[in-house]
């Protein structure tokens, strides 16, 4: 059998997905596990140009795996451009953010439903700096605090000193 | 692949301290609890007090709410296989206490892992643990069936002796002393034909005082004529399909976390400093 291929060599490419799962497994460490953020895989119905969808969520671990939706991210086998899909609030803090104010960076919000927020970018860089704001937005820091505070248990009575020798 | 699993009945006790000095001292790999009030993220706080490996909770889906399990590795690793649908209503009676899991560790061989919280002698008589063992060990056959194998291991609290008639009848656990007899994998009885897979049972070897420091478990004295004293309650039952992941030498029955002893001045468990039952530990070469 003739083999027609060419040699195939794998580059070393991060993909939109890699970046937000190696973020994702830094909220473990920073909270201890308590909350943790998982990358879901969006069977997409909708009808979606994209080849990829992907969503991200934070979990409260301790409030029986309660998830909340951060973002959604939209690519093609080009990788770029990256669509990132958030709810409003998120998309109206951004809107604001100097670090964020690049011809590269567009935003475009539509008006059906809190999650058709979308900001496309081009490149990865564009792509990361996106990214931090949206963690750094009130928003998401709030949603952290909240799912923080109500997994803390400190003020159980019922729960006796610990007490070793 | 060496993986290291550390059951603990709790009695209830806010230990999570202790628990997190076991689980460093020992390198564990997989904790499982019973008898846990303590919330999840203390545990998860004092497992993850120091930095390198971090422990996740691996909640139970389909099963026991009785048995917390954590694991250094990603939870989609330790599936929640115990699905609850597809049992008689014989099997139904024991849902509560069990939790089954599919350890599925890349590049190794993948494992059933059965944690039980199984009735107590305070709540049943033995000849009722004896009945109920058929519906356990009938649970486990159809999740073996499902998943395809029986590379099954089975431990917690069983609040049963190793020569109780719960954990040695064919038609319950079928847990022999004997490695050799296990690896014949199932024996036939008479009048029925069918045939009966084994558990080898390691804990036969821990019994009495000279093969460990405590001759048993859990400790109770009542002061009526015919007493054990100690009881191996918590126990570890293997398959034959996995006694070569297994070396025997390595299950213990521990009595400190390093810091504290476990055990009074008398030598039996201490539930002022844990808990009235000693944890086990044991490894499997995956």
């Amino acid at each position: 059998m003739i083999d027609l291929w060419p040699k195939i060599e794998s580059k070393e490419l991060i993909t939109p997905v890699t970046i937000l799962r190696q973020q994702a497994s830094l909220l473990g460490k920073k909270t201890k596990n308590i909350l943790e953020a998982e990358i879901r895989d969006v069977k997409d119905d909708s009808g979606s140009d994209s080849d990829f969808h992907y969503a991200f969520y934070i979990i409260a671990t301790a409030l029986g795996f309660y998830r909340y939706k951060i973002m959604e991210i939209h690519y093609s086998m080009d990788l770029n451009p990256v669509r990132i899909e958030v709810e409003k609030s998120i998309y109206i803090e951004l809107e604001k953010c100097e670090e964020l104010k690049s011809p590269n960076i567009k935003f475009a919000q539509q008006d059906r439903g809190s999650w058709a927020n979308s900001i496309e970018v081009n490149s990865e860089k564009d792509f990361f700096e996106v990214l931090k704001a949206i963690f750094g937005s009130n928003k998401v820091l709030r949603v952290i605090s909240v799912l923080l505070a109500q997994s803390d248990s400190s003020y159980d009575p019922s729960l006796k000193e610990e007490t070793q020798q | 692949m060496i993986t290291t699993f550390l059951f603990w009945n709790l009695n209830r006790k806010p230990i999570q301290s202790i628990i997190s000095n076991l689980a460093l001292r020992h390198e564990v790999d997989v904790i499982m609890l019973a008898e846990c009030t303590i919330p999840i993220d203390k545990i998860l706080l004092a497992l993850n007090r120091s930095d390198g490996n971090m422990y996740h909770h691996a909640p139970n889906s389909n099963s026991s709410k009785r048995i917390k399990i954590f694991t250094k590795f990603p939870r989609e690793f330790i599936s929640d296989v115990s699905k609850q649908d597809d049992l008689t209503q014989d099997e139904l009676e024991v849902k509560d206490w069990i939790t089954i899991r599919h350890l599925q560790f890349p590049g190794t061989k993948d494992i059933l892992l059965s944690v039980i919280h199984y009735i107590s002698k305070c709540s049943y008589i033995d000849a009722s643990q004896d009945t109920f063992s058929r519906n356990l060990s009938d649970w486990i056959k159809k999740v073996e069936r499902r998943i395809g194998h029986s590379r099954t291991i089975l431990v917690g609290d069983l609040n049963m002796s190793p020569f109780q008639n719960g954990i040695i009848k064919a038609d319950g656990l079928n847990g022999t002393m004997s490695q050799r007899i296990a690896r014949r994998k199932w024996q036939q009885i008479r009048r029925d034909g069918n045939k009966y897979p084994f558990f080898y049972n390691p804990m036969w070897n821990l019994l009495g005082d000279v093969n460990s420091e405590t001759p048993g478990t859990f400790y109770y004295y009542n002061k009526e004529p015919v007493n054990l004293f100690w009881y191996m309650l918590d126990q570890v039952l293997i398959r034959p399909d996995l006694l070569d992941n297994f070396n025997a030498h390595e299950l213990k029955i521990l009595t400190s976390d390093g810091v504290s002893s476990f055990l009074s001045e008398d030598g039996i468990p201490d539930d002022k400093v844990a808990s009235d039952h000693l944890p086990l530990l044991f490894k499997l070469d995956l």
